[in-house]
């Protein structure tokens, strides 16, 4: 029996280990992310950002290891095709921290686009600002942003070509967590429902138990 | 020494009457009892692993309407698996506060943010637990029915029984996902045990009870009708039987409430997704649905190329290529996947073929793919419950692969592979039953 089911059962395993692979690539590449802070307050796009257009939002990190930045987009259904600059600026020091170009085509339609970059150690209490620009749009090929019309986001403020805007952009900040923590939370959780933790022990050891024993031993049965 | 030694006679006596379950002829030989155990435990202990931990919204909004049922009465929701649910959720009520995760106004169906919510509760893992016991149980009554369907055949019983024990998509569905499907497969699979035993009464009823349960089950019945009745007489008189709990469930449900499972079934999204590919043959309206025209055409060719020295396999082959064509015309949502495994698991373990099992991984493969068009909610959702923390936030797959590809081109892409990999299934199912059918015990 054992050797027909070889295929069934070779199957399943590359289908773990695909998953498996695909999650720890994931995590890898900088998945491990947390919500910092989230401004989802919006109402109306902010315009269109094309020429010479500059949109920015500055806010205070709450953690250390600032390292992704979802901004709100807004495509108004159609494809626009140029080229979108972001830039990370720690406020303070007016030092550029990071430029990613993307494509505007690469943006879901009203939808979060995430800018990852690598951590930031000590972000925990300064201030960052971080623009989004298209040189190379015109108003018939541009994306905008969303934001909200009064100032719902008190630790900064939207910018249009450096002036105040009265709003905020809708955007989230995000810092990496660390492995450690994932795991010691998890625990702290399952250990508040101490009844269950017990009897979900019990009854996976007693199944384990069983799988060991009859692989080792095989079952004795009276006919 | 008194009290172990009745614990020992009375551990010895469930094991006793645990294996009464199984058929005499899987107990007469030791090795395949040691396998088929062995395997189960296998199988359950991956269904333990994810039982605590995973689950969507879906899980909370049909355990609502169950909640709507036992404890305010709203005989809408009193069909087969609502009404399961509500019995064990009755009892659930006495060991977890039930009203922190199932209460909310509005629509039935539950919101993310409220999904979401429930995943800081203390008990989260002890509710989803139990919420998950009843599929577990009639999870066991399926691999044990297997057993009964092939009562005399031991190498294709037990092929099929590690099928299903085995398969990630049993798993998936109703373990991580946290769908009821199990009930309906189990009511299916008995109104197959009853027609093999020559009980058409206790079958259509069965397939009834299914039916209501899940509207698909309702594909399956021409099928039953061409396969296994002969003469007209016979096949009015069991679609009769079937219709019996539908007319019952409408009638009462009709009485106490506004609404009834035949109204709900032509309202059902279930029938836009088996019309979803069309072609428009004519601007005037005329419309030609590619499933529908596929599902007659398999039914015709049935019924007039006729049967039958094995009318079970037969049927198990067919019900599988409909699914198939479904799979891989039609929009469905990722639990609907586990509906032809049983089909699948009996039609592989008859024929015993391994490329049809080949493609089937391949086919898991991609489902995983097609599990991304839903975003968040079944990617890093489903197990949010570990660390809602981090795993609410953490973003969803298509999104990632958007950083390298266009993401939702690469899953149309991989969608489409499903479906030429569904389609030649198709077409290496219909080849095997053209050959002579193997003799195996």
């Amino acid at each position: 029996m054992r050797n027909e089911l070889k295929p069934f059962i070779v199957g399943i395993l590359c289908c773990l280990v695909i998953a498996s692979l695909f999650t720890a690539y994931m995590y890898g590449k900088g998945m491990k992310t947390t919500l910092m802070i989230a401004q989802i307050d919006y109402s109306d796009p902010i315009g269109g950002i094309y020429g010479d257009i500059e949109v920015g939002q500055s806010f205070v990190a709450t953690e250390n290891n600032l390292t992704r930045i979802d901004v709100l987009f807004v495509t108004y259904d159609r494809e626009n095709s140029r080229k979108i600059l972001f830039r990370l600026k720690d406020q303070s020091s007016a030092e550029e921290i990071t430029e990613i170009i993307i494509n505007a085509s690469e943006i879901p339609t009203n939808d979060y686009f995430s800018f990852y970059f690598d951590p930031i150690p000590d972000s925990k209490m300064k201030t960052y600002y971080f623009s989004l620009s298209s040189p190379e749009s015109y108003p018939e090929n541009a994306i905008s942003i969303y934001s909200s019309r009064n100032n719902a986001y008190i630790g900064g403020s939207a910018f249009i070509n450096g002036e105040k805007y009265p709003g905020d952009i809708a955007f989230r900040t995000y810092n990496t967590y660390s492995g450690k923590g994932f795991i010691s939370s998890f625990f702290e959780k399952l250990i508040k429902d101490r009844l269950f933790l017990i009897l979900y022990g019990l009854i996976l050891g007693t199944v384990i138990f069983g799988i060991i024993t009859i692989h080792g031993k095989g079952l004795k049965i009276k006919n | 020494m008194a009290l172990s030694i009745a614990i020992d006679t009375a551990i010895k006596k469930m094991k006793d009457y645990a294996l009464r379950l199984i058929p005499i002829a899987y107990r007469e030989d030791p090795s395949v009892l040691n396998t088929l155990i062995k395997w189960f435990l296998v199988g359950l202990l991956a269904r333990l692993l994810f039982m605590p931990f995973a689950f969507h919204g879906d899980l909370l909004s049909t355990y609502h309407r169950s909640y709507l049922l036992i404890f305010e009465g709203s005989l809408r929701y009193l069909n087969p698996h609502e009404t399961i649910q509500a019995i064990a959720l009755w009892v659930i009520s006495h060991i977890v506060p039930v009203k922190d995760f199932l209460v909310w106004s509005g629509s039935t169906s539950v919101s993310n943010s409220f999904w979401l919510g429930t995943l800081d509760h203390n008990n989260i893992f002890s509710f989803i637990f139990l919420l998950k016991m009843p599929y577990l149980l009639f999870d066991i009554a399926i691999c044990i029915l297997f057993l009964h369907l092939f009562r005399n055949e031991v190498k294709i019983g037990t092929r099929v029984f590690i099928f299903w024990v085995l398969n990630p998509i049993v798993i998936f569905s109703v373990y991580v996902f946290g769908r009821f499907e199990v009930i309906p497969i189990f009511f299916i699979l008995l109104s197959l045990y009853y027609i093999k035993e020559n009980n058409s009464v206790a079958s259509g009823c069965l397939l009834g009870i299914s039916i209501v349960s899940r509207y698909y089950a309702l594909l399956l019945l021409p099928l039953l009708l061409i396969i296994f009745f002969k003469n007209w007489k016979d096949r009015i008189l069991y679609t009769l039987w079937t219709s019996i709990p539908i007319i019952i469930l409408n009638l009462i449900t009709r009485l106490y409430s506004d609404s009834s499972p035949s109204v709900n079934f032509v309202k059902s999204h279930f029938i836009d997704y088996v019309t979803g590919m069309n072609f428009i043959i004519e601007e005037n309206g005329q419309i030609l649905y590619v499933f529908i025209l596929a599902y007659v055409c398999i039914l015709l060719y049935i019924f007039y190329k006729g049967c039958n020295t094995k009318p079970l396999i037969e049927y198990c082959s067919y019900s599988t290529i409909i699914f198939l064509l479904f799979y891989s015309t039609s929009y469905f949502h990722p639990h609907y996947f586990v509906w032809f495994i049983p089909f699948l698991g009996i039609f592989y373990g008859y024929y015993h073929d391994n490329s049809i099992m080949e493609l089937h991984c391949l086919q898991i493969v991609c489902f995983m793919f097609y599990t991304f068009y839903w975003g968040q909610a079944l990617a890093s959702w489903m197990i949010a419950s570990i660390n809602p923390e981090v795993l609410k936030t953490m973003t969803a797959p298509i999104n990632f692969i958007r950083y390298f590809y266009p993401g939702l081109f690469l899953l149309n892409v991989v969608r489409s592979i499903f479906s030429a990999i569904s389609i030649f299934m198709v077409g290496m199912i219909l080849w095997r039953l053209k050959e002579a059918i193997p003799n195996e015990e």
